[in-house]
């Protein structure tokens, strides 16, 4: 037992010299990955390519100037979206925005227009999935040129009406022309209280940032192992079988420098998040509306990640187990890794691969890991992912356990 | 065991072979030591020496045969796990953490000795190796003699009553081979077993008997003096 202890003190101790290395490394690795995630997203806003907006609009059958709003707002011209209508029940409309066929819903109200006209207050809803926020700005914008247009032709109409009133000799044709001005106005300035925003939350639906934020943090887990060749690889043979003589065996080994291991880079770890804290003071919080809105938010989704962390070490351990060099062993790592992230959708969304690959990320560790790195994001930790991560965990320190028995014996 | 009585080592008829059999590296070696002597066992590179002394150290299983140390056999299961307090062994390869001082080797080896640590680093078997004078060098920047040094420091923790080395002398220079045979003598003087495969000629010089191991077979081998004619038998 005390062998035990002593073994895993002085696995600790090595590991704690390498420390301040790690840590600078780390930094490097981290302004690596937020470099290339950067470039994704710049790529991604790239002003030359437009963004495809699918609408539908829910509304009555046969109600008037439905068809000519949807033509008005359709040649508003616009560098960044096209937009497509599509006139549909609201049943099939909820269903669509649910599966991510299409990215707002119009609920028109029954006699919208007319409701208008009589100076009555009813709300058109625009219903859109989480990350929509800017399309629906934008909407919303061309939803109120597309009612300064509605009322230049009604202005038509006034005039249209003086006419009519000067030919029949009708009296208070001003008064009325005041009025209904009054009224048009008034319905302009309150069309944005007009029209009724309501957020709906479909699974899996975060936005960009939250996205590339959890792939990188996945990523920058998985390649830090290459700053351990030296810690991991395996000692000296005799030193193992010597070990294994005074009752510590291979599997036993292994375990204790897992643990060691885990703890030192939950230690890095905390190191780099105390690092983060201070500049989330100093330059405001990444990304309201998560967990990370406050600052001291982020210690609780440091803890959250914690699984993850354990897990990348388990596979880190292994990978250098089987290499058994620190360079064949940090080349496997760097390959390994991101054969996973392209095959897990960590670059880009999963449904631009075909879907036999879409299935098989859905069974990859880094898929699972960045999903729960998510829903930890969303302060609903995922207990289905967590249960995959701890699985793969386990397995990789097992298969890291056999392997080094199994080489051992084969070697005596 | 009786750690007073007089100590006695019987190798019977131990067989080891690789590759399930089609090389056969040990073929029914027997053997027969007694406390009190350095036994020298001498052969050409790769004949089998270094794995007729794990199997003693109990790091590889033999195919047959056994090994008795005051008529209990080590080689059984239950006696695997107070092996290390009968047996020390001193591979070729230092066992050692390579980013760790010499100090803190010896910490993980005297955690569950007998022994105190502080004790033999000043008056003990470790202060005869001179490891103190380099206590709080890291491995990595050791020497090879020191690297041995410490290993036979690390191997002895137990306080074990036959040391087994292989090669401990190979390309150290003049100091450090005194250095262990001074220990060595010492270990021998107090009614302790050593087993030693070695090429040097002082170590050879050391033994109290011979043996040379030639194509899997240990045979006794008389030593006059000359190095030469004993490398015309390898």
């Amino acid at each position: 037992m005390k062998t035990i202890f002593v073994y895993f003190q002085l696995e600790m101790k090595r590991m704690l010299r390498s420390l301040p290395g790690i840590i600078l490394g780390s930094l490097l690795l981290i302004l690596l990955l937020a470099g290339t995630f950067w470039l994704c997203h710049k790529s991604t806003q790239n002003p030359a390519q437009k963004k495809h907006i699918s609408v539908g609009i829910v509304a009555r059958e046969g109600e008037p100037f439905i068809d000519w709003m949807i033509d008005a707002v359709s040649q508003i011209k616009s560098t960044k979206y096209t937009c497509h209508f599509r006139r549909l029940a609201e049943k099939e409309a909820q269903r669509q925005i649910e599966q991510g066929k299409i990215n707002v819903i119009f609920l028109i109200p029954k006699d919208y227009v007319a409701s208008i006209i009589r100076g009555e207050n009813k709300h058109v809803t625009i219903r859109f999935s989480q990350g929509q926020t800017t399309i629906v700005s934008f909407l919303l914008r061309e939803l109120c040129t597309a009612a300064s247009s509605f009322i230049l032709n009604s202005e038509a109409g006034i005039y249209t009406m003086q006419d009519y009133y000067r030919e029949h000799r009708l009296p208070h044709a001003s008064r009325d022309e005041l009025n209904l001005n009054i009224a048009y106005i008034k319905e302009i300035a309150k069309l944005e209280e007009g029209v009724k925003l309501e957020e709906i939350k479909i699974p899996d639906s975060y936005s960009q940032t939250s996205r590339f934020l959890a792939s990188g943090i996945v990523l920058f887990f998985f390649l830090w192992g290459i700053a351990y060749g030296n810690l991991l690889t395996s000692q000296n043979h005799a030193f193992q079988q010597k070990l294994r003589i005074s009752s510590l065996g291979y599997p036993l080994q292994v375990i204790l420098r897992n643990l060691a291991f885990f703890l030192i880079n939950t230690l890095s770890f905390a190191i780099l998040l105390a690092i983060a804290h201070i500049l989330c003071h100093v330059q405001g919080m990444p990304l309201p509306g998560t967990i990370l809105s406050q600052p001291e938010r982020l210690w609780v989704f440091g803890a959250s990640l914690l699984p993850i962390l354990w897990m990348a070490a388990s596979f880190i351990q292994w990978v250098y187990e089987t290499a058994e060099d620190r360079f064949g062993g940090a080349i496997f790592l760097f390959l390994a890794t991101l054969l996973l992230a392209l095959l897990s959708g960590c670059f880009y969304p999963l449904d631009y691969l075909p879907l036999s690959i879409q299935n098989l990320a859905k069974a990859l560790p880094l898929y699972h890991s960045v999903e729960y790195a998510l829903s930890c994001l969303d302060r609903s930790p995922s207990p289905i992912h967590l249960v995959w991560i701890m699985g793969y965990g386990s397995g990789f320190l097992g298969i890291a356990m056999l392997w080094r028995n199994v080489r051992m014996r084969y070697r005596t | 065991m009786n750690e007073n009585s007089q100590l006695s080592l019987e190798i019977q008829s131990l067989r080891k072979s690789f590759r399930r059999g089609k090389k056969q590296v040990l073929q029914d070696i027997t053997l027969q030591a007694r406390g009190g002597q350095c036994i020298g066992i001498l052969g050409a590179n790769g004949c089998g020496k270094s794995t007729l002394l794990s199997i003693l150290a109990g790091i590889q299983r033999p195919d047959s045969g056994n090994v008795l140390l005051n008529g209990v056999n080590l080689l059984e299961r239950k006696m695997q796990r107070n092996l290390s307090s009968l047996v020390g062994f001193v591979p070729q390869e230092p066992p050692l953490m390579a980013e760790l001082t010499a100090y803190d080797n010896l910490k993980l080896w005297y955690c569950q000795s007998p022994l105190s640590l502080e004790r033999e680093l000043e008056e003990g078997f470790l202060a005869t190796l001179g490891i103190p004078d380099f206590l709080t060098v890291s491995v990595g920047h050791m020497s090879g003699g020191m690297k041995k040094r410490l290993s036979i420091g690390c191997s002895i923790a137990m306080s074990p009553r036959v040391l087994l080395l292989d090669e401990p002398g190979a390309a150290l220079d003049l100091l450090c081979k005194e250095y262990i045979e001074t220990y060595l003598r010492q270990f021998r003087s107090q009614g302790n077993l050593i087993l030693i495969a070695t090429h040097e000629e002082r170590e050879i010089a050391l033994c109290d008997q011979l043996f040379l191991l030639k194509n899997g077979v240990l045979s006794p081998l008389s030593y006059e003096g000359d190095i030469h004619q004993i490398a015309k038998t390898l």
